[in-house]
């Protein structure tokens, strides 16, 4: 009897584990629902759709509206979304804010189960992914009908939110990576702050004097500045500034052997002369937040992030004067520079007066000064020119700094390619073999074979 | 069960229904679909096109299943015995009747309680830092601490650890079989003057067992579908360079963060066959070495 129990009991475990991979098995029917739309996102299968809902158009239209950030963001969207809401009666907006991590995971579960929230951010890297499956609605006919008005956008912004020729996000703010310095910190130490414009020669000699001088003090758990070899947005500078990019404009791999081998090569050099820290140390700060950052603990003084977060991290750090500088250039190469930022998106798997709610909320958003003075710079510089000049007035010296630099950046930045599905893939195999090279586990010449062969295969499999 | 007619037998379903319901909405259905995915290639937001096995051909081709695989089996070897054996010892030790005893029991189970939650494994990442606590008590010392949590070669051993700190259930069903052993056993030893290590050894643990298999057996399962502390210390990647790389983390990366459904299915599926086949194994030997006292 004991054993009759006991191997029921196991058969019953083992029954369900398989539950783990059920979660989203369990799902399965919504995708055959969904087929004829799938196929086809435009607006003609949504609107026979919704037929029988139409009897409650413009009112109580209830939206979700999700985006990723701290907890300062969430209180400026709260706000915004509040005012919205003012100003229409008829809709309520529920709010999904998350971690920028969980928001990816999250969003790939909701649109599994067709539950992609009514209005989301959106970032180019994931975008090929979502507008492949279908997840997320073309605009262009909500433009047509005035109902999202981008009269005041420059080309490139607007071209920004395209992908494959059709507009499917409209961009948040218009922002470029930079590198925040942490002037105190080296003047502290009798160490030279670098130019605006420097080079990695330049990169190099500053870690070093920066090593010689806190080795002197005795400082052996602070750097010059983070490591950046996993950084594949890091990377793609390196790569554009030798010639390539990290795509090309047909979607294939951007970049060769001989650009990653000389990219590990130099992260090495820098990791073993003490300019930047060692593996384990890069490793635990990895998914740190800003306030338990190395920035912001003072265990180095630069690091690479997007302009638009100067304020947050001059925050991080209230007792040291940050400046802002360009990526370190390349002697004798291209400008890597180009103009980024994230995005705005409305789901094509809802209602259609949830979708007009939602262009609503986002033309809102990005369009009325009553949101713009709460909204300011928190993702960029405005997109729409109007606004950009609107807010101007309201700025703090630290937000003029912000523009300053995107506005200098403008200026130089070169286009780049649009990131194909699998690029959020491609994106933590780099971060992976990045760290094996940091361990030592691998030479920068197996590494960046091993990378070309893996990216090549995740492409070929998502075409 | 003899001698009571089933005439009436949908009375018994009736009062079934729920976990019938259950089993088959959460359970059954959810595992046909899961192998039927398995054969296709699904990213989860469009339909899935079939495939044939050319996942479970990729599965074997694939080195970072390998290396989940290498690290789970490292996980449940080392974790398991020393899980078990120090559930045996506090067993053994909190079987005796001395004051105070429950409140001892409830404590040492207590990190069972909690021990696979994201709370432990956010204070263990704490515990192991550069800055961490175990670095200070070494400090005192005179040992120069590491990163435990972030350097490859020790990263897995900080789960295992964590792993051998949950041994409160099994210590439950060892603490429950203790009770059922007959003092007429121990009586005849003593009388016979056998020592305390002795009795251990030649009565205690043999009719201890069906416990032991039956704790063997859960533990190996549980041990091959651990997940939250890999993905809660890792931050959900398997850093350091995939050393804590779990086979259902593995699974849940291939699954939800690269749209590839269909392959995280098969790995599922893998993942079943391998522990029915560990599990088989173990019912085999166990009828040499499990003695039932019935």
């Amino acid at each position: 009897m004991k054993k009759f129990i006991a191997s029921f009991l196991t058969v019953l475990i083992l029954l369900s584990i398989v539950l783990l991979s059920g979660c989203g098995g369990e799902k399965a029917n919504t995708p055959s629902d969904e087929t004829k739309q799938g196929e086809n996102t435009t607006e003609e299968s949504t609107s026979n759709k919704g037929e029988e809902t139409n009897t409650s158009t413009n009112q109580n239209v209830e939206i979700r509206a999700a985006w990723w950030g701290d907890t300062k963001r969430h209180e400026l969207y709260n706000n915004i979304i509040d005012r919205f809401e003012a100003e229409n009666p008829g809709i309520k907006v529920v709010r999904e804010p998350v971690s920028w991590v969980d928001y990816w995971d999250k969003l790939t579960v909701q649109s599994a189960s067709g539950e992609a929230p009514d209005f989301m951010g959106m970032h180019p890297q994931f975008a090929s992914d979502y507008v492949g499956r279908g997840v997320i609605e073309p605009l262009d006919s909500y433009i047509k009908d005035g109902i999202i008005d981008l009269s005041n956008f420059s080309e490139a912004a607007i071209n920004s939110g395209k992908v494959n020729g059709t507009i499917y996000m409209v961009s948040m703010g218009l922002t470029a990576a930079s590198m925040f310095v942490n002037t105190s910190f080296l003047k502290d130490l009798g160490v030279q702050v670098p130019n605006f414009d420097w080079t990695w020669d330049d990169f190099k000699s500053i870690g070093l004097e920066v090593r010689k001088a806190l080795d002197a003090k005795g400082e052996k758990d602070k750097w010059f500045a983070g490591d950046g070899s996993g950084a594949y947005q890091f990377f793609r500078y390196w790569a554009r500034q030798r010639g390539g990019d990290l795509y090309t404009a047909e979607g294939d791999l951007g970049y060769d052997e001989e650009d990653l081998v000389t990219w590990f090569k130099m992260w090495n050099e820098l990791r073993e002369s003490g300019v930047v820290p060692d593996a384990a140390t890069t490793t635990e700060y990895a998914k740190a937040t800003l306030e338990d950052s190395l920035f912001a603990k003072k265990k180095i003084a630069a690091t690479s992030v997007p302009a638009n977060q100067y304020k947050l991290y001059c925050n991080a750090v209230p007792d040291s004067e940050i400046i802002i500088v360009r990526h370190p250039a390349m002697k004798d190469g291209q400008i890597g520079e180009y103009i980024e930022g994230a995005h705005f998106a409305i789901s094509a798997k809802t209602t259609p007066e949830k979708k007009v709610a939602a262009a609503k909320l986002l033309n809102f958003w990005v369009n009325s000064e009553s949101s713009m003075e709460i909204y300011k710079l928190d993702q960029g510089v405005p997109a729409n020119t109007k606004m950009a000049e609107f807010i101007m007035p309201l700025l703090d010296d630290k937000d003029k700094v912000i523009v300053e630099y995107v506005n200098k950046i403008s200026k130089i930045a070169r286009p780049t390619t649009f990131p194909p599905a699998g690029a959020s893939e491609i994106d933590a195999l780099f971060q992976t073999i990045a760290e094996s090279v940091r361990f030592n586990q691998k030479t920068p010449e197996a590494a960046a074979a091993e990378l070309i062969a893996e990216a090549k295969k995740i492409l070929e499999s998502k075409k | 069960m003899k001698g009571y007619k089933f005439n009436r037998p949908w009375e018994g379903y009736v009062f079934l229904a729920p976990w019938i319901t259950g089993f088959l909405c959460f359970t059954v259905i959810p595992m046909i679909l899961s192998l039927y995915f398995s054969f296709t290639y699904y990213d989860i937001m469009t339909p899935p096109k079939w495939i044939g096995i050319k996942n479970y051909v990729d599965i074997f081709h694939d080195p970072r299943f390998y290396k989940s695989l290498r690290v789970t089996v490292t996980y449940v070897v080392l974790g398991v015995p020393f899980q078990l054996t120090f559930a045996l010892i506090l067993a053994v030790i909190l079987k005796k009747d001395i004051p105070g005893v429950r409140i001892y029991r409830a404590i040492y189970y207590l990190p069972s309680l909690f021990g696979g939650s994201v709370a432990v494994a956010i204070l263990w990442r704490q515990l192991f830092n550069k800055e961490g606590a175990v670095n200070k008590i070494l400090a005192l010392l005179g040992i120069e601490g590491m990163n435990w949590i972030a350097t490859p070669s020790t990263a897995l051993y900080t789960l295992i650890l964590l792993s051998i700190w949950q041994f409160g259930s099994p210590m439950v069903i060892f603490l429950g079989g203790l009770k059922q052993i007959s003092q007429d056993y121990y009586e005849a030893a003593e009388i016979d003057g056998c020592g305390k290590i002795r009795t251990f050894f030649y009565i205690t643990l043999p009719l201890l067992t069906p416990m032991v298999f039956f704790n063997i057996v859960m533990t190996i399962i549980n041990a091959f579908q651990a997940f939250t502390p890999s993905y809660i210390i890792s931050g959900g990647t398997g850093a350091p360079v995939d050393s804590t790389l779990f086979y259902t983390l593995y699974l849940y990366i291939k699954g939800f963060r690269h749209f590839s459904m269909g392959y995280a299915s098969a790995l599922a599926w893998v993942l079943l066959v391998i522990i029915a086949t560990i599990t088989a194994i173990m019912f085999l030997i166990g009828k040499y070495w499990v003695y039932y006292d019935e």
